[in-house]
């Protein structure tokens, strides 16, 4: 019964899927996700590297290569270290689980040691023996665990110190777990050399004060770093000293880990270093324009540091010639002569952290050559950046925190630390792009100068290209046909063939160097705009102009009159054209062109490449990028007549 | 006088004043085309048998330039990776566009947005576009190698490595191929509905009616442009410059930056006009092998010619 009535179901099924299979819907859906697989594929070719790109602009420069990779723009947290503008950065680390914002306080060393009395038994292994040491994680100490195989068997041991001849005395891993334990690596070396002896062998050790009894250990590594950490709240009550007034103080213990103290010149109570740089003297460049002068050496007296606005300059008496002697401190010496300033009036001297000024310009006064730093920001994000001139020597300076501010302190692998981060579009990579001098040129020049060269190209296509059209669209003459065919064909000759006397005629010209090679071309015509304004006027109806031309106008005065005012798309056309052609123009300028001021923006981009490429990543992304901002708003606005254009280029077959 | 005007057909005085203003309003591209084009290229066709450095007039030494071009090493390297580069980019570009045409073509939603996707990296300029893919393209942190680092594939050096500049630049230029895009579409759109109506009634498929349709109405469309982007293939300067500048070990120096470096750094200008005329040389052939060629499969509508 059951068999009877399921065999003609199945078989009507089968046919019901043939039948689906075979419909027009199914094709069709088919297709359909077929296509916007492809679509899906090719526009993510297209544009993703478009939008990293983008996204890398907005990126500081460190940001842009990371792995894994940053893709969204991130800033880092910081917190501002006591009333200096060092900004410290905050780190996210994980505690039991919960993630925490921190700032490093400094380094541990760990090693793991033995308790010498703990062990009893060591052995000798030859070294063909046993495998390679590898860091070992044994019950949460990290031991060198070698494979020791010898007669089939094989065991785990750890090499505790080198053994007569060619073998090791190592001890067996299960042996050794229990006197294993880690211990700040400076810990162990404060205490006092020991020779152990365990069965026979004679070990180098130390020996320790640990809670309230003395023992033997032997330390056997692997050394580790662990990261101090603490919290972000320790750096409001940072100091900045110069570094040579820091000088080691010990250790507190604070919670599980210890911190490294130092004592502070001049300051009572133990304190912590949190950061060891060089800082950098600097001075508004407006106040060193305004108030520095050049003091001739032999007036000067030798000079002697002294806190110049909180900073130690190198000061002396000047006497100018028919004055009093005055103090001033020497923010730049020469040979023979000094920038000075007297003192009294550096009111901005201060000092800046090295690692902002990294794009420094020269300048000099009276042949005395200085450095400026432009667009420098006192640390805080979006705050007003000025000029500074680099003075005085760099000095090493430590920022140091009370160790009574730290309440609570861990330390953490490094391998667990992550920088906390935020996401944040930033615009330091565009503003450091436009104010980086290129040669002796800034960014914004070249995109003057590309507009200039769009605008001068656009008229002279216009003129020109109008007239030729119209010729070739609407007058009979022979040999019309002849130029119409070389015109055609000049759109297909390779431009290498005249790049050579081309050149030649605008350097007998005097032209090189000018923009005149680069745009004086366009006054007499291109053979493309012609060629496509002229399907355009043979589209007009000659009936228009058929009465202008009773009321006896002249031929310029129908274009001007008939033809120009219905034309205006493909007009548009032509100067969409000139200014895409022109803005991506590379070769020509690059050839005709030696003086940065007078680049476009496509050689002043290769140009900044050139000079900064592999050190300013994030000047070059944000550069290309804003280089490419006309083109793509220009697209938008007249996508209409690109496309038309393009299918008239590629549709003549 | 009249004799002539008679012979030239110009028969009545105004048709006489017409031709008049047609060669007076053509003047500005004649004289274009006669200062800037024609003179520069039988200029060039000279200057390729002296021996020129702008400074002092060139000296005529005969087929000397053509000799060492010849036998010069790096010339036949700059031939070869330039006919690569070529060979990688055309057929790979063609292709894309015409598949990515050919789904547009279809009544999906949309068409214009996606349409402005891919044409949008055609319209940048080389440069900005060059050093976008330089950074794509870094061996490490590099777009491109993280994403293979996805899969499980540690990228090459890319444009750092002799073997994989090339491809890097040929995989680069299938970037740039909205222009095609948008002719294929509109080549497609101008082929006539009732052909594939047709084609259906006689049971074909899909691929059938790519196969005997879309292929020989489009292939007018194909071949124009296949010609025109070998063409710029073999001109290719800013990419290469931008990217290598030759290198690594003359691994990417296409024809152009051989040139530009014999004429602009050596200043070798007959040297580099002999070489400008082999390449033009080589472009004519080309052009002329595909004209011929063409007729074989490309398929021209009786009724249009």
């Amino acid at each position: 019964m059951d068999i009877h009535t399921r065999a003609p179901q199945t078989a009507r099924s089968a046919t019901r899927w043939e039948q689906i299979r075979s419909s027009k819907r199914w094709q069709r859906s088919l297709r359909h996700a077929a296509s916007y697989a492809l679509l899906l594929a090719g526009s993510a070719f297209m544009l993703f590297p478009m939008l990293w790109i983008i996204s890398a602009s907005f990126k500081p420069g460190w940001q842009i290569f990371t792995q894994p990779p940053i893709w969204i723009p991130q800033h880092w947290e910081e917190v501002r270290a006591g009333s200096t503008n060092r900004m410290i950065s905050l780190w996210q680390v994980e505690v039991d689980g919960e993630p925490h914002k921190v700032i490093e306080l400094g380094v541990r060393r760990y090693t793991t040691v033995i308790d010498a009395s703990k062990l009893q038994e060591v052995l000798s292994a030859p070294t063909d023996q046993l495998g390679e040491a590898a860091a070992t994680d044994v019950n949460g100490i990290t031991l060198n665990v070698r494979e020791w195989s010898a007669n089939g068997e094989s065991s785990q041991v750890v090499a505790l110190a080198r053994g007569d001849g060619d073998t090791l005395i190592v001890a067996d891993v299960a042996a050794l777990q229990a006197a294993a334990f880690r211990l700040p690596l400076d810990e162990v070396n404060s205490g006092d050399r020991a020779e152990i002896l365990i069965g026979e062998t004679e070990f180098r050790g130390r020996e320790l004060a640990l809670d309230g009894n003395t023992i033997q250990v032997i330390p056997i590594g692997p050394e580790s770093q662990l990261t101090v950490m603490g919290a972000p709240e320790i750096a409001a009550s940072a100091l900045l000293v110069p570094a040579e007034s820091v000088s080691s103080a010990g250790f507190a213990q604070v919670g599980e880990t210890e911190l490294p103290l130092v004592a502070v010149e001049g300051l009572d109570g133990d304190y912590i270093t949190l950061v060891s740089e060089t800082w950098q003297p600097v001075i508004d460049e407006a106040e060193f324009d305004e108030k520095a002068f050049i003091a001739v050496r032999s007036q000067m007296t030798e000079t002697h540091p002294l806190p110049v606005n909180g900073v130690v300059m190198q000061v002396a008496a000047y006497t100018p010639e028919d004055g009093q002697a005055i103090e001033v401190a020497v923010l730049v010496s020469g040979t023979a002569q000094s920038v000075v300033i007297q003192v009294e009036q550096a009111t901005t001297l201060r000092l800046a952290q090295l690692g902002g000024l990294t794009s420094a310009r020269g300048d000099q006064l009276n042949r005395i050559p200085y450095r400026v730093q432009d667009g420098f920001s006192e640390g805080m994000e979006g705050g007003e950046t000025v000029s500074v001139a680099l003075v005085g020597d760099t000095r090493e300076m430590a920022l140091v925190a009370p160790a009574a501010a730290v309440d609570e302190a861990f330390d953490v692998a490094p391998e667990a630390i992550q920088r906390a981060m935020y996401t944040q579009l930033r615009f330091d990579g565009y503003r450091e792009a436009l104010q980086t001098k290129v040669g002796e040129t800034y960014f914004g020049t070249f995109f003057v100068n590309s507009f200039v060269l769009v605008i001068l190209n656009a008229i002279g296509h216009v003129l020109s290209c109008i007239v030729v059209a119209y010729a070739f669209a609407r007058l009979r003459a022979p040999g019309k046909n002849f130029f119409f065919v070389i015109l055609l064909g000049t759109m297909m000759l390779p431009y290498p063939v005249t790049l050579v006397p081309v050149y030649e005629i605008f350097r007998d010209l005097g032209m090189v160097n000018t923009l005149w090679p680069l745009f004086l071309r366009s006054f007499f015509g291109n053979a493309f705009l012609i060629f496509m304004l002229r399907q355009f006027f043979m589209s007009i109806p000659r009936e228009l102009e058929e009465a202008a031309r009773i009321d006896g106008a002249h031929v310029l005065q129908i274009i001007r009159h008939v033809i120009v005012p219905l034309s205006k798309p493909a007009i548009a056309t032509v100067i969409i054209f000139t200014f895409w052609w022109t803005w991506n123009s590379f070769l020509e300028p690059f050839i005709y062109l030696s003086s940065p001021e007078l680049f476009p923006v496509s050689v002043g981009l290769n140009f900044f490449r050139d000079q900064f490429g592999t050190i300013f990543y994030d000047r070059l992304i944000a550069a290309s990028v804003l280089s490419m901002v006309p083109m793509i708003v220009l697209f938008f606005f007249a996508q209409r007549y690109f496309i038309e254009g393009i299918q008239l280029s590629g549709l003549k077959g | 006088m009249l004799r002539l005007a008679r012979r030239l057909n110009l028969g009545t005085p105004m048709a006489r004043r017409e031709a008049f203003t047609f060669y007076m309003l053509i003047l500005p591209w004649l004289i274009g085309f006669l200062a800037f084009l024609a003179y520069p290229m039988l200029r060039s066709l000279y200057l390729s048998f002296t021996s020129y450095n702008l400074l002092s007039p060139p000296q005529w030494i005969g087929l000397q330039n053509y000799q060492r071009i010849f036998a010069d090493a790096e010339f036949w390297q700059s031939l070869k990776v330039t006919f690569i580069y070529a060979m990688g980019s055309v057929p790979g570009g063609t292709s894309i566009a015409l598949a990515l045409a050919m789904v547009l073509s279809q009544k999906l939603r949309g068409v214009n947005f996606w349409r402005t996707i891919f044409f949008i990296p055609s319209i940048l300029s080389s440069i900005a576009v060059a050093i976008l893919w330089l950074y794509v393209f870094r061996p490490d942190g590099g777009l491109l190698n993280v994403m293979l680092s996805w899969a499980g594939i540690e990228g090459p050096d890319w444009l750092l490595s002799e073997q994989w500049a090339l491809p890097a630049m040929i995989i680069m230029s299938w970037w740039s191929i909205g222009g095609q895009i948008v002719i294929y579409l509109a080549g497609l759109k101008g082929i006539p509905e009732v052909l594939y109506e047709a084609a259906e009634i006689d049971g074909a498929n899909v691929w059938a009616k790519f196969r005997f349709v879309t292929l020989p109405m489009l292939s007018p469309t194909i071949f124009f442009n296949v010609v025109l982007a070998i063409i710029a293939a073999l001109q290719v300067f800013d990419v290469g410059w931008v990217l290598t500048r030759g290198g690594p070990n003359n691994a990417t120096l296409f024809y152009m930056i051989h040139l530009y470096e014999r004429a602009f750094e050596f200043v070798q200008m007959g040297y580099a006009s002999a070489l400008a005329w082999i390449l033009f040389i080589i472009i004519m052939v080309i052009t002329l092998l595909v004209i011929r060629s063409s007729a074989a499969w490309v398929y021209y509508e009786a009724e249009t010619r």
